[in-house]
């Protein structure tokens, strides 16, 4: 064979081996790059959710301790108080009607800070049971008269960690105090099905542009409420519009 | 000159590439669009040759055309520089562009002076390829590094692939392109109906399968209308 012609078929061989060799090396490195950005990605996230545990085990905590401080300090005077009335009903029984307004504004402050307390406790709400919590917070809610909230329930026993459930009830909780301090709304309508778990809170107040406000620096209850979901795995879709109330939807992922 | 089996398949995928592409020639980006002239005019330009061929030869008469492949050439490399101009932003890669343009059109033009159109401008050609060469390689590089899809779904690698195995292979060819049609024709003739078409015949089949994977991609975002 013609040396010109070998020369030419070789060259150009070598060349296609070296652009070969160029775009392996290429691809490889890309690969690798992918490889370690996708492990940076999950160290992050596994990094957070740490972080939102701790957060939620502190505050917990403070809660917890809150409640005992209720109970033993607030609570033991106000039996202080009762005792105290009702020793002047005895003795000036005379003027012991005076004394009515008065017996039934401490009972329900008692009845308040029970229901209060049993809503912080943590052990209350792990040992009762997720539904328990909510009947007991929505009770102490419509006591309260801003606004009446209903609830339905479906099923009977939750498929949810002891962990979740608490989580839920937090959430539930930061729901009502933003419908409290900000919806103007007058009905809730709570919707719970313990079975295949979802939990639906919607509100008839004022609704919000949900783009605007979540990037808000202010929004943090409203990020809580998503971090929080996501803390329990629990998918979380939150829709308003102004004028149209708000609707919070937590559910267990679709496999 | 005849259609070979390859010529036949070049001009096949250069066809369908110019098919696919002006579809949706308002939704590519400029990098494909200009991708899509240059092979618009590299299937003018064969036809034109071919055309120009058989008259001639129906005529009895000698076949020069090579003032045609001169002609293609420059448009065609003059297309393929903006294209990478599009993509490659950098600043010194632009400057690369500039100089590469630059030497390639002073070669071009120094070449064709003392040889004349009837003789192929080989020496532009090599200095166009080895440029082209670099800038594929920066070109494919900046690709593979930005794309969020698996390499085969991404028609900027596949056509950046397509142009680097076309111009590198073709280095070695084009050198000795006129030595060799002077002094060894049937060596020449062996060497572009083998080594130079087939490397043709790669840098349109990449091209057809970017443009492939642009149609797909276009199709699915048109809603469908009942």
């Amino acid at each position: 064979m013609n040396p010109i012609l070998i020369s030419i078929v070789a060259g150009t061989l070598l060349i296609l081996l070296l652009v070969a060799g160029i775009v392996i090396t290429f691809f490889y490195a890309n690969r690798q790059r992918i490889q370690q950005e996708k492990n940076l990605a999950e160290a992050q996230l596994s990094f957070e959710k740490e972080i939102r545990q701790m957060e939620s085990e502190v505050s917990e905590n403070l809660m917890a301790q809150f409640a005992n401080e209720l109970h033993d300090n607030v609570g033991q005077l106000l039996t202080a108080m009762h005792i105290e009335i009702e020793n002047q009903k005895f003795d000036l029984p005379d003027n012991g009607s005076n004394f009515n307004s008065l017996e039934s504004y401490l009972a329900e402050i008692t009845h308040q800070l029970r229901l209060l307390g049993k809503s912080l406790n943590t052990d209350f709400i792990g040992d009762s049971g997720l539904l328990a919590a909510i009947q007991i917070e929505i009770e102490r809610l419509n006591s309260l008269r801003r606004f009446a909230i209903q609830l339905t329930v479906q099923g009977e026993k939750s498929n949810l960690e002891k962990d979740q459930e608490l989580i839920v009830f937090r959430i539930f909780q930061e729901i009502t105090q933003n419908a409290l301090k900000h919806a103007k709304a007058k009905n809730l309508f709570v919707h719970l099905n313990l079975t295949d778990f979802s939990l639906e809170v919607k509100d008839d107040g004022a609704g919000f542009d949900y783009e605007r406000i979540v990037t808000h620096k202010k929004a943090s209850g409203l990020r809580n409420i998503v971090k929080r979901a996501k803390l329990a795995n629990l998918d979380c879709l939150i829709t308003s519009n102004v004028g149209q109330g708000t609707r919070y939807f937590f559910e267990k992922p679709k496999l | 000159m005849h259609l070979s089996l390859i010529d036949t398949f070049i001009l096949i995928f250069c066809l369908m590439v110019n098919v696919l592409g002006y579809v949706y020639y308002s939704k590519l980006s400029t990098f494909f669009k200009l991708l899509l002239i240059q092979s618009s005019i590299a299937l003018f330009f064969i036809l034109a040759a071919l055309s120009h061929h058989y008259y001639y030869l129906s005529r009895g008469q000698k076949v020069i055309n090579t003032w045609i492949m001169n002609g293609q050439l420059l448009l065609e490399m003059e297309i393929t520089f903006l294209a990478f101009w599009q993509v490659l932003i950098a600043r010194k890669i632009r400057v690369l562009v500039i100089i590469a343009n630059v030497l390639f059109l002073t070669v071009y033009f120094w070449q064709l002076s003392y040889q004349g159109l009837n003789e192929y401008v080989n020496w532009a050609d090599l200095t166009a390829c080895i440029f082209f060469t670099v800038l594929a390689t920066i070109a494919f590089y900046k690709f593979s590094f930005e794309s969020v899809t698996a390499w085969w779904k991404s028609p900027e690698i596949w056509a950046t692939l397509g142009l680097l195995i076309y111009f590198a292979g073709s280095v070695p060819f084009i050198s000795m392109n006129n030595y060799l049609r002077t002094n060894y024709f049937e060596i020449w003739s062996f060497v572009y109906h083998y080594i130079a078409v087939t490397l043709g015949l790669m840098k349109y089949a990449f091209l057809l399968i970017s443009f492939i994977i642009l149609y797909f991609g276009f199709r699915k975002q048109i809603p469908d209308e009942k």
